[in-house]
């Protein structure tokens, strides 16, 4: 029998048919992280890049996984020729800077082409300034849009947003990364409600997200709210305001903790605490697909009353913002 | 004989499980301190392991994995370990399951105790 040639991080594997790729790997002192062996702990997660993918091997993942070719080492079984990473492995890509403007709040609009980048709504990608220093920003478009959109904050000493926002320019080509993360919009979402928070730049995502939902057809209440000190610190919000006379099922309703500035321009709710907020406004979360993007403690804390309060792990889709 | 995971129904009812039981341990004051802080999604594939191997499902996991988990987990003793177990067994009769199985399970728990209190 010839043998199958698979090749994981870059190594070819003396693959036997009939083992897994855990097993191949392990015996050729190749280490990928696992733990059960067994299909379900998912920590021996990796990316096929070329190949067929044996379904067996993605049981259990999300869609968003699926679509982007991760699979289960331990489950991998490939009888065909087939080239598989490490979870994390990101391609450097090109991308020309497209627009550089700021938002009504300062915050940088960076609009990027490349035709190598493929990614599903509510992923990010990293950008390099040099080999050693990267950041990760989530897109903010649709595919569909064949441009990338980010949205840059600049933080106070942030190596690589300072140089986005001071030095590059139209014209410029950056190195980027393959997309990453599933905070993303699945057709299997279809029957639920969608709750989407956010504070500051985790905009970028949830806008993505709701618009990839309300093009596929996503009929369910689609609920939107962002958090910030006043009013002058919302972006966007006269196409999030459009987008809700457009379609009757999106909600945006921002959370303000000072009040008394109008120019929200539209509706919003007061309160010191958005998680509060959340906690109060909603009875229960069972039901509801819970998207959360933006400051670290106030995801992880969204995620617990979420969760604690009816919606499955499954259904919480959680993306820390960490500001370096 | 037909394990528990498979009168259960296999992965698809390990996810329901883990939500139950986890939503149990974060609201017990004896145990949830120690999951203040701890990144929820990888938690919960960690729980999804250790039910499947209670629930008698295909898995590995080990002794050894157990004893590796908590590790570092300052004050953990019999009463954390009884807690857990209690909460499992709660979990178990909301799915239904009855008070044989379920003391199959609390058994197989009670198996890795030494592992879990690193003893």
């Amino acid at each position: 029998m010839e043998s199958i040639q698979v090749m994981y991080a870059d190594t070819p594997l003396a693959y036997q048919p009939g083992e897994s790729l855990l097993e191949a790997a392990t015996r050729a002192n190749v280490a990928i992280p696992n733990s059960c062996r067994s299909g379900i702990c998912q920590s021996c997660l990796v990316k096929v890049t070329d190949g067929e993918i044996p379904a067996k091997s993605q049981d259990g993942l999300s869609e968003a996984q699926k679509a982007q070719g991760y699979a289960l080492a331990c489950q991998l079984k490939p009888d065909s020729p087939i080239l598989v990473q490490p979870a994390d492995h990101q391609d450097q890509l090109n991308a020309t800077v497209i627009e550089h403007s700021l938002f009504n709040n300062g915050v940088l609009k960076l609009v990027l082409a490349s035709d190598e980048l493929k990614w599903i709504a509510g992923q990010f990608i990293s950008i390099w300034k040099t080999d050693q220093i990267t950041r990760p920003y989530s897109i903010a478009s649709l595919p569909e849009d064949h441009l990338i959109e980010l949205h840059i904050q600049k933080h106070e000493h942030g190596i690589v947003s300072h140089w986005l926002h001071d030095e590059v320019k139209p014209g410029d080509t950056l190195k980027i990364g393959s997309a990453r993360g599933e905070c993303c919009y699945g057709d299997n979402m279809s029957e639920k409600s969608l709750l989407l928070v956010g504070t500051g730049t985790g905009l970028a995502p949830l806008i993505g997200i709701i618009k990839d939902a309300l093009q596929r057809g996503h009929q369910q209440p689609i609920k939107l709210h962002i958090g910030a000190r006043d009013a002058n610190r919302l972006y966007l919000v006269n196409e999030l305001r459009a987008l809700q006379s457009t379609y009757t099922n999106f909600e945006f309703l921002p959370i303000l903790k000072e009040a008394d500035d109008l120019s929200a321009s539209g509706p919003f709710e007061q309160a010191d605490e958005l998680s509060s907020y959340i906690k109060e406004s909603y009875s229960s979360f069972q039901d509801w697909c819970v998207f959360l993007c933006g400051a670290p403690d106030l995801v992880r804390k969204l995620q617990r009353i979420c969760f604690l309060n009816g919606a499955s792990l499954t259904d919480i889709h959680a993306d820390p913002f960490i500001s370096n | 004989m037909a394990s528990l995971y498979e009168k259960l129904g296999g992965a698809a009812a390990v996810d329901a499980a883990v939500d139950i039981f986890y939503r149990k341990v974060l609201a017990d004051d004896r145990i949830s301190e120690y999951f203040d802080g701890v990144d929820m999604t990888a938690q919960a594939a960690k729980q999804k392991s250790f039910l499947t191997m209670v629930f008698g499902g295909p898995n590995e996991y080990t002794g050894k994995d157990m004893r590796a988990a908590h590790a570092g987990m300052k004050g953990l003793n019999d009463t954390h370990v009884d807690a857990v177990i209690e909460n499992l067994g709660a979990t178990l009769a909301e799915l239904g399951v009855g008070e044989a199985d379920i003391a199959e399970v609390a058994a197989i728990a009670n198996s890795v105790r030494d592992d879990v209190l690193n003893r």
